[in-house]
This record gives structure tokens, sequence and C-alpha cells, in this order.
């Protein structure tokens, strides 16, 4: 039976055929012989039983992929082996032509574990400097570097392996970078009376609607937004320092749904 | 998500702001900027409604008030031209009459 191979856990289990790697043994065992509990597991029916539960594969279905011709045939030989597309892979592919890396946070949508690596590598590279948080312009990279922040605690299960990978560049993370975005720099570091202290011409007469969004203010809890922190406020109140009116509207804390394809 | 349900949730809150009687819209997230002035004048579209409501990443409004050039601010960038926010006759930030 290949490993690894989707639909090779395929198996008869109470005359039904499913797959072995999703199927729950309660909801197997009521779908028995009444009353029985009983779970029988068979070879799949359509391909020849080699062993037990594992079925020759080739026989059937790779014989009858290879009687179809494919079409778009490459003229050169296929290459020994595949592209290595492991996390390590990818940081060897990332150039270090600078001490920090563009501002981007790494997003999930195609691989987590990929994800947390970079950005773990970008937290890395910053803990090489004598910087003492990292600054994100762009909420987006900012909740996903915090996120990446978690995956990255010790107990994480891609972890280890984030931490391998990086070992290969000779770096190594510490969990305890604080990283903020502009709007938390803002208020917290720089402060709001230094804004104001500033103020030229004060933005009075302009109303002004916040508008969020929705990674500077979920999770609360990644966020760590409590009493101590109202960081869900303060957008407002960056409006209000210079002189500006807020006008609240009912997608203050919306996504903006941004489209992501088309 | 698709184009036209991303462009109506956009029309939606661009009027909830306008109809909340603001001049402009400040947010702090690049992409919600990005699609809430970019994509603007086609999610008027899909809504036969005129928006045209000017939006802004935070660092402008308070560097607004600190006197800095909109053009080096990039103001002069928006594809919905703040005219509600920016005097552009002197480049200066301008209440509303």
């Amino acid at each position: 039976m290949p490993a690894g191979e989707l639909g090779s856990c395929g198996v008869r289990i109470n005359d039904k055929p499913g797959m072995a790697c999703h199927s729950q043994l309660q909801r197997a065992a009521q779908a028995g012989p009444e009353g029985s509990r009983v779970i029988t597991v068979e070879p799949m029916g359509n391909m020849p039983a080699i062993r037990h539960l594992i079925v020759d594969v080739d026989a059937v279905h790779w014989k009858k992929i290879q009687r179809v011709t494919p079409w778009l045939i490459n003229k050169e030989s296929a290459p020994a082996r595949g592209p290595d597309r492991s996390p390590a892979a990818a940081l060897r592919a990332q150039p270090v032509r600078q001490r920090l890396p563009a501002a981007q946070g790494r997003s999930s949508e195609h691989n987590q574990e990929l994800a947390d690596t970079l950005n773990a590598r970008t937290f890395a590279l910053a803990q090489q400097t004598d910087g003492e948080l990292m600054l994100n312009i762009c909420s987006t990279c900012h909740g996903r570097r915090s996120s990446a922040s978690s995956a990255s605690t010790p107990t994480s299960p891609t972890a280890s392996r984030s931490a391998a990978s990086l070992q290969s560049e000779g770096l190594s993370y510490q969990p305890a970078l604080t990283n903020k975005n502009f709007l938390w720099l803002l208020v917290e570091e720089i402060g709001l009376p230094a804004v104001q202290a500033k103020v030229v011409r004060p933005l009075a007469g302009l109303r002004a609607g916040p508008f969020y969004g929705c990674y500077v203010v979920r999770p609360m809890d990644q966020l760590r937004i409590d009493d101590d922190h109202p960081r869900h406020r303060y957008l407002h109140w960056v409006i209000e320092a210079p002189g500006g009116t807020v006008v609240d509207s009912a997608g203050v804390y919306s996504a903006a749904a941004f489209r992501s394809s088309r | 998500m698709s184009k036209e349900a991303s462009l109506r949730q956009a029309s939606r809150h661009l009027g909830d702001v306008l109809d909340a009687g603001a001049d402009c819209l400040v947010t702090p997230r690049p992409l919600c900027h990005l699609n809430l002035d970019l994509q603007q004048p086609l999610a008027a579209k899909v809504v036969s409604r005129q928006l045209g409501l000017s939006g802004a990443v935070p660092s402008p409004a308070p560097r607004l008030a600190l006197r800095l050039d909109p053009e080096q601010l990039g103001m002069s960038k928006h594809v919905v031209r703040p005219a509600s926010v920016i005097d552009w006759s002197t480049a200066v930030v301008a209440a509303r009459a």
C-alpha cells in the first residue's frame, strides 16, 4: 500500500467503502450489524488483495493511468526527482541580503508550517539587531506575525521543525520579541500627548470614520486587547488627538472583504 | 470571495460611514485601504450609488495636523481624491465649511 498517497487508505468498513484515515470508530460501530457494535475491515473489492488490507493498486489504478495519453507531453526527460519544497529549501531560496526582510507577514493560505517558519526567521533576524521591538505598518503582517509568534512557542508541534529549518541557516528564534503595529506604537510608545504637542493645525471640523479592519482587533486574546490595552479604541484616539471628530458607523470593526481571487 | 460579494460589502461599509456624516474614512490596514479606495469606483457601480469617500491610513491623519506635505504622504496617489480632507490649492488641511 503506497503511504502518503490520497486514497491509499481506502478499505471496506462493514461492507461499505470508506477512507480509514477519517472514519470514526463510533460511527463505524453504529453502522455495523444490528446491536453487534462489530467493525469489519476488509481490503477494497475492486483491486486484487496482496495481503491483509494491502491491495495491488498498480494492477488496476496505475495500469489505467498508463493507458491514457496525456494532453501535454514534456519534450525533455523527467528530472530524477521533484523540486524540494520543504521549509528548509524555501529558506535557502530566500535571499539573505538584508538584516530585516521586506515587511511582509507570511500568509498561511498554502502551508502553515512554511508561513510560521518564514515568520520565525524574520523574528530571528530582528533579534540579531539591537532593536527593542518589531514594528509593522500593516496589521495583516502584524496579525500573521503574532500568530507565528504563538506557533513558535515550545509547545507547538511545528516549533521543533521550524527551529531545525532555521538552524540550517545558523539562526534561532527565542519567543520574546515584542511585535507591535504602527497604531500601537503611536499610542503606547510615542504617546498621544507627544503627538498633540506637535500639532500645528488641528483637524478641527474634520469628521473621520474609523475602520479598523479585522486583523487589528482579532483574535483579541492573541493581540492582548484588554482593559490595560484597549487597542480596539486606539484608532478613535488617533483621530481625536490632533482634533478630529470620530464618526462611528456599523462597520467600524468589520472586514473590508478584500478580494483575493478573481 | 467573489468579486461582486466583495464590492457589495465594501460599498456597504463606505455607505455606512458616509451616512453617518463623515468626511473621510481612516483605516490602519493597508489592504483595507486598498480595497476601500482602489475598488471604490467599482463598488459604487455595483450598488448604483455615488460614494466618493476618501480613505486614509492612520499615519497621514496626525501627520496632516503636523502640517506635513500631503504630496509627500502619498495622498495624491489615492484613487478617490481626498478633496474633503485636503485643500489642494494650498495643500493644507481644510475643515469642512
